[in-house]
């Protein structure tokens, strides 16, 4: 059986198809290699990747962002930044480092460089973070965020407390005094309570999905001087079924079910809550001071008719406390010294270098970007002092809203270090599950989420 | 010995080659063939077989690709049977898959059949209803999440013009299930019409028109004819629905995260929890054996019906 020629005897069909085939399967496989290839350092050339772009619905920011990266890269020959607009998220951080292909850096919460240490996904940097000229600022509980047995694995950046947002109009529309903070739980119950009747807008709304109902209950459970785990490494214990949650969810179930002072929705994720708050359809809510940005760029909320309390404790067992968060840079395990040192180095400068900060401080000021709102401390000295003082310089910000919180005095609590995404997801039924029924009970649903979480924590995963 | 082995040695040699020649005699003629094939075959292989493989595999291990992988035995295995949440997924899986036959499975054929009676405007409706298919699944989800929303939603602000209380959707635990069902019909009930209207094209119309003769309402032709005749296509559709429905990931996963109180925890939706929230890839992949098990089940009743339907059809 011959194929049919045409007429030269190289090309016969069959010659024709082989050969389409073979260049065919060298391309998908040439292409398939070519996605697989590494992006880091060679011929001097150093490459890394990152997610901390800025969102694009915040163009003057992305502009401030870029900016510094043509000048980092032209003050650092062979050095590109590829940065990526990729929020962090606990699934898609690990997802990526299962295989590999995080970041080479990666903007993350304070919740997780303990479980990535321990995974192994993130690279120790301490020589290269000694090296820098406000390592020595670090306050030891900021250190201790990204650090294990002596070793480096982030820089923390930039940290929060969790307070009581408020909305200003709607607090005096119910007869309230922006200057007298709700100071106890009961106190909060009864500003809710006043709100929804006096004005008809829910006094407050609560997060309870995505994780952020766990992390609320958390900072609830901080106010009332409880405790989420107990214990370290492989002997963690969940010891979250105390009597302060329990309190504290009876206390929400009866704002829903009796005041009928909460926002109607039982699932509210983070964002769900910044809408709702942002568009003037709940008086109260539990955020950061570092969440303004956003409300104003997002939801062009009003600045000066946002406040901010200090959390409000519990009436029984005040803990005297709130629950601190912030954001840390951690690297990729694995990536070459010289990539982790170009990382280290751009971090330095764009989030650490004092004329960069109050250069930025004047950019974001000028574009209209809110300045100027408290933060957590997470340095100490001289430092810290300019940090300050740049902040104030160019504040935009009507900051005697936020007096109270900022010099509150309460106690600054870490989240719980092991697990903690987890948890805060067999947290959220709990939550959901007071705000669903009246009959539920908070006791029940805390031992039913201790068991499940205690489970994974048993399974060392 | 030696001498021994000599001859099974010499006896096997022309065996093998009498075996492997047409093989390469087949290589050679369709080497064109089999280089096209290639890339394909590599990419199912890759993408499809060598993750079933793998997830066995898994299931087996305590591993969470940050280490060293560790043989764990069946403890992956025992640690989801004992978890409370299995049971309480499966419970939810079953109750969507109940819902999707309640509500999902009836819709499509009298959407079809009502189409079908039409006597204008069938390739507008055919069109209408097909047009949430192209719709990407998150868009959907989206899309319904605003219907659904308590205050100022679509279908409660409709539910007020008509003086009715508003309903919680997708906030109740009561409601929450079958709200992600009417969701998941929406999306995907055009394609099933497509099927049915093409079943129904197929029923002889000398049938109808003899039924017509003897005076048989639409009703009774429907009831004598259209529902007998679609009867084998509405069985392997309702399987390969149930095989659907137990998988339901996208919906509870983009609108309830599997709320509210747990009420759309789903098996797929915890097996992820299992690996992207606590990273238990072991725990995560002993429950898709488990599912793979479940729906191997099905599929093997599935492939039981479609013989036997193809057997009484060639009969």
């Amino acid at each position: 059986m011959t194929s049919r020629s045409f007429g030269n005897p190289m090309l016969s069909r069959r010659t024709l198809m082989r050969n389409a085939a073979i260049a065919g399967a060298g391309f998908v496989g040439a292409n398939i290699l070519a996605a697989c290839g590494p992006a880091s350092s060679s011929n001097g050339l150093i490459t890394f990747t990152t997610n901390e772009l800025p969102a694009s619905s915040n163009p003057a920011q992305v502009k401030i962002y870029q900016d510094y990266v043509q000048t980092f890269q032209q003050n650092h020959k062979g050095v590109t930044i590829n940065a990526l607009n990729d929020p962090y998220t606990t699934q898609g951080y690990f997802t990526k480092a299962a295989a590999h292909s995080q970041e080479d850096m990666v903007d993350a919460p304070f919740t997780d460089p303990q479980l990535m240490i321990a995974r192994g996904t993130v690279a120790d940097i301490t020589t290269y973070a000694k090296q820098q000229s406000f390592f020595s600022s670090y306050t030891p509980s900021a250190l201790a965020i990204a650090s294990s047995g002596g070793s480096v694995y982030g820089l923390p950046y930039a940290g929060y407390q969790l307070g009581l947002m408020f909305n200003i109009k709607l607090i005096k529309a119910a007869g309230l005094d922006p200057a007298s903070p709700p100071k106890t739980w009961d106190d909060f119950r009864a500003y809710a309570k006043q709100i929804a009747q006096k004005t008809g807008v829910p006094g407050f709304v609560e997060l309870t999905n995505q994780n952020t109902g766990g992390w609320h209950l958390t900072n609830w459970i901080y106010t009332g001087g409880g405790n989420l785990e107990s214990g370290s490494g492989s002997s963690t214990q969940a010891v979250f079924n105390n009597p302060v949650a329990v309190a504290w969810l009876q206390n929400l179930q009866a704002m829903k079910f009796t005041d009928k002072s909460l926002y109607n929705e039982v699932l509210v994720g983070y964002n769900d809550a910044l809408q709702i708050f942002g568009t003037n359809k709940a008086a109260m809510v539990v955020e950061a001071s570092d969440t303004l940005p956003a409300l104003q760029t997002a939801y062009q909320a009003d600045m000066t008719n946002i406040g901010l309390w200090p959390m409000p404790q519990s009436p029984t067992n005040p803990g005297n406390a709130t629950l601190s968060g912030g954001h840390v840079y951690v690297f990729k395990a694995g990536d070459s010294s010289d990539v982790l040192n170009a990382a280290v180095e751009w971090a330095s400068y764009y989030r650490f270098d004092l004329s960069v900060i109050e250069n930025s401080t004047v950019q974001a000021a000028a574009s209209g970007l809110p300045v100027g709102f408290p933060t957590a401390t997470i340095f100490t000295g001289s430092y810290q002092q300019s940090l300050q003082a740049i902040s104030q310089k160019y504040a935009n910000l009507p900051l005697d809203n936020y007096a109270l919180y900022a010099n509150s005095g309460l106690a600054l609590r870490p989240e719980p270090p092991v697990q903690t995404q987890a948890m805060y997801a067999a947290l959220d039924p709990v939550v959901q599950g007071v705000l669903t029924s009246a009959k539920a009970d908070p006791q029940t649903l805390l031992n039913t989420a201790q068991t499940n979480f205690q489970a994974t924590l048993s399974s060392g995963s | 010995m030696v001498t021994l082995d000599q001859p099974a040695l010499s006896q096997a040699e022309p065996r093998t080659t009498s075996r492997v020649q047409p093989l390469l005699r087949f290589a050679r003629r369709n080497t064109a063939g089999i280089l096209f094939l290639l890339p394909a075959l590599g990419i199912f292989g890759f993408f499809v077989w060598y993750p079933v493989v793998y997830g066995f595999i898994l299931s087996f291990q305590k591993n969470a690709f940050y280490g060293v992988p560790t043989f764990a035995g069946w403890s992956n295995y025992r640690f989801v049977l004992h978890d409370p949440l299995f049971w309480t997924a499966w419970r939810n899986s079953a109750s969507y898959a109940l819902y999707g036959l309640l509500i999902g499975y009836l819709i499509p054929i009298v959407l079809a059949i009502a189409i079908n009676e039409i006597r204008h405007g069938t390739g507008y409706f055919r069109l209408a209803f097909y047009l949430p298919v192209i719709i990407p699944p998150l868009v959907t989800a989206f899309l319904w999440r605003y219907m659904y929303t308590h205050d100022g939603g679509l279908i409660n602000s409709l539910l007020s013009v008509v003086h009715a209380a508003p309903q919680p959707w997708l906030q109740s635990p009561s409601t929450a299930l079958p709200s992600l069902v009417i969701v998941t019909t929406w999306a995907n009930m055009g394609g099933t019409v497509l099927i049915y209207m093409a079943a129904l094209q197929g029923i002889p119309a000398q049938l109808y028109e003899a039924a017509e003769l003897d005076g048989a309402n639409i009703w009774r032709r429907i009831w004598n004819i259209t529902l007998p005749q679609m009867r084998g296509i509405m069985l392997i559709l309702l399987l390969i629905q149930i095989i659907a429905t137990v998988q339901v990931f996208t919906e509870p996963f983009t609108l309830t995260g599997g709320g509210p109180d747990l009420s759309t925890m789903t098996v797929i939706l915890l097996i992820y929890n299992y690996a992207f929230n606590s990273g238990n890839f072991g725990a995560a992949s002993a429950l898709s054996v488990i599912l793979f098990l479940v729906l191997v089940v099905l599929s093997l009743i599935y492939f039981g019906i479609t013989r036997r339907l193809n057997l009484g059809g060639a009969e």
